[in-house]
């Protein structure tokens, strides 16, 4: 059954039925992952500080700055490393047994990404082209639901790249968001990609899709349209939906990339700037909080909002 | 003196060289341009053409099942099928062709608003789905004609601006195309009334 995000009752009750009795063990190894984290912050401190007073009246005099950097840095670097290990387990252990169990009993379904879904988006990023340039994708969460009589698979992505300086590199975030993928209202055969407009560094054509120019200039202006077949393309982007994009992109003030293939539409809508991650929570905060659940749902439903923007739930004909 | 002369010449020709080498790529690029904007044309125009046959070939389903409801619209079945017949035999982009698909445009959509007047007919499964792949097959068409707007379009901009211009009478013969246009009896809003 389609979930009805503005029933908050019901939506607590599910919470306060299928999630909350479960919580108990999961907040026990919370506070013990922190207590840990504490413990050990403290040990490194101590290490810091006994390796600083240990090596002080053996180094040279114009070494004491580096060594204290370096008595400093080690130990918290370790302590780093360690907790990011145990915190992250504690997260995949969480979303894997608690995540299902709030979904389920909403309709939907939850798992946690795959190489097998990295390997997806990476096929169909080098066909598209979608991102001119990356070398990392993270498929973190992927949810299936139906939404307004529509089945979608919503899945979270982060595509980045490694920008190399001279002494360090920093890692570029090219899309950090949700990618919606639901069935088409109309039939089609092809591939058509709409990405944002690079200007000068719009190729001709990628790889066998070309260039489709659209009468819609502030479209234009806004986006770049790729296709193997230029009339289905057209077929697809009528000019209320090219109006619609327009619109949804200025109101959300966010882009949004789609792809149509193989009788799907991939929507990829970047979260706004302020958003990390859509299913995350935080360790420092105590799990028995109602509000970790009923504010990822509403998150859930401002990206499957774009389905009202684009009337994709109507069958209009796009 | 004359060495002077001599090394001016042997300084300018290499430079005369790569300036006349850039003007070759240029002008080549030029002529690259409008010949792939003439044959995009030329690919619309027979794009239009497919969809059309699409069309011709839907038509005979939808008035078959149209005929055993519609007992009145006899004189819009008889004109459909004559435009059909008429058009199949018109020369494919010609503007005979473009008229009588036209004309087609303005029978077709009366006909499915007469469909309104007749519930059983509206609600038999069999003219649901032809409806609605015939709502497919015209917004293929519509489709179609977007891309043969947007390639002459096109290809009139390349023609028109220099250095292509000088490369205009490659694509003589199909520059002066007509752009498709909706026609006027389309355009009138239809009153649902005079359908009775």
């Amino acid at each position: 059954m389609p979930v009805d995000f503005s029933d908050t009752k019901s939506l607590e009750e599910i919470y306060y039925s299928k999630v909350l009795p479960k919580l108990k063990p999961f907040e026990q190894n919370r506070l013990a992952t922190n207590r840990f984290a504490t413990l050990t912050l403290v040990i490194a401190g101590i290490l810091a500080a006994s390796i600083f007073f240990l090596f002080k009246g053996k180094v040279n005099p114009d070494d004491v700055l580096a060594l204290g950097i370096g008595s400093v840095i080690i130990p918290i670097f370790l302590w780093g490393i360690v907790n990011s290990i145990i915190q992250g387990k504690f997260n995949r252990e969480f979303k894997s047994q608690v995540y299902p169990l709030f979904f389920n009993a909403l309709g939907m379904q939850y798992r946690t990404g795959t190489t097998g879904d990295i390997g997806f988006f990476e096929e169909c990023f080098k066909r598209t082209g979608i991102f001119i340039r990356y070398d990392n994708i993270d498929v973190d969460d992927i949810l299936q639901g139906t939404y307004k009589k529509l089945d979608y698979q919503l899945l979270e992505l982060k595509v980045s790249y490694e920008q190399k300086q001279e002494k360090s590199s920093n890692t570029v975030v090219v899309f950090n968001g949700a990618c919606l993928v639901i069935p088409s209202n109309k039939p089609f055969t092809s591939m058509t990609v709409v990405r944002s407009d690079m200007l000068f560094l719009n190729p001709a054509n990628i790889n066998d899709l070309q260039q489709v120019k659209l009468e819609d200039v502030e479209f234009e202006k806004m986006f770049e349209v790729y296709s193997n077949d230029q009339v289905e393309a057209r077929f697809l982007l009528t000019t209320a939906f090219m109006s619609r994009l327009v619109d949804y992109t200025k109101e959300k003030k966010s882009m949004v990339y789609v792809i149509f293939h193989a009788g799907y539409i991939y929507l990829f809508v970047n979260y706004a700037n302020e958003r990390v991650d859509l299913f995350e929570f935080h360790l420092h905060k105590t799990l028995y909080n109602k509000e970790v659940f009923m504010n990822m749902l509403q998150d859930i439903n401002g990206i499957l909002n774009v389905v009202d923007g684009l009337k994709l739930e109507q069958d209009l004909g796009l | 003196m004359t060495i002077f002369i001599l090394s001016t010449i042997m300084f300018l020709i290499p430079i005369l060289l790569f300036i006349g080498l850039i003007a070759i790529v240029i002008l080549y690029s030029c002529y690259v341009s409008v010949i792939k904007n003439k044959n995009a044309l030329l690919e619309a125009k027979s794009g239009i053409d497919v969809q059309f046959r699409k069309r011709y070939d839907l038509i005979p389903n939808i008035l078959s099942i149209a005929k055993r409801f519609m007992e009145h619209e006899k004189t819009i079945f008889t004109d459909i099928t004559e435009l059909r017949s008429k058009a199949m035999n018109a020369a494919p982009g010609s503007d005979e062709q473009i008229k009588l698909n036209s004309q087609m445009d303005g029978l077709l959509s009366k006909l499915m608003v007469s469909v309104e007047n007749y519930p059983q007919l509206k609600s038999d499964q069999t003219m649901i789905q032809a409806m609605k792949t015939y709502s497919e097959v015209e917004e293929h068409i519509a489709a179609a004609r977007r891309f043969y707007n947007s390639a002459l379009t096109q290809l009139r901009n390349s023609v028109m601006i220099f250095p292509s211009s000088l490369f205009a009478s490659y694509a003589a013969d199909v520059i002066n195309s007509a752009y498709y246009e909706t026609d006027e009896e389309i355009r009138k809003p239809i009153n649902a009334a005079d359908q009775w």
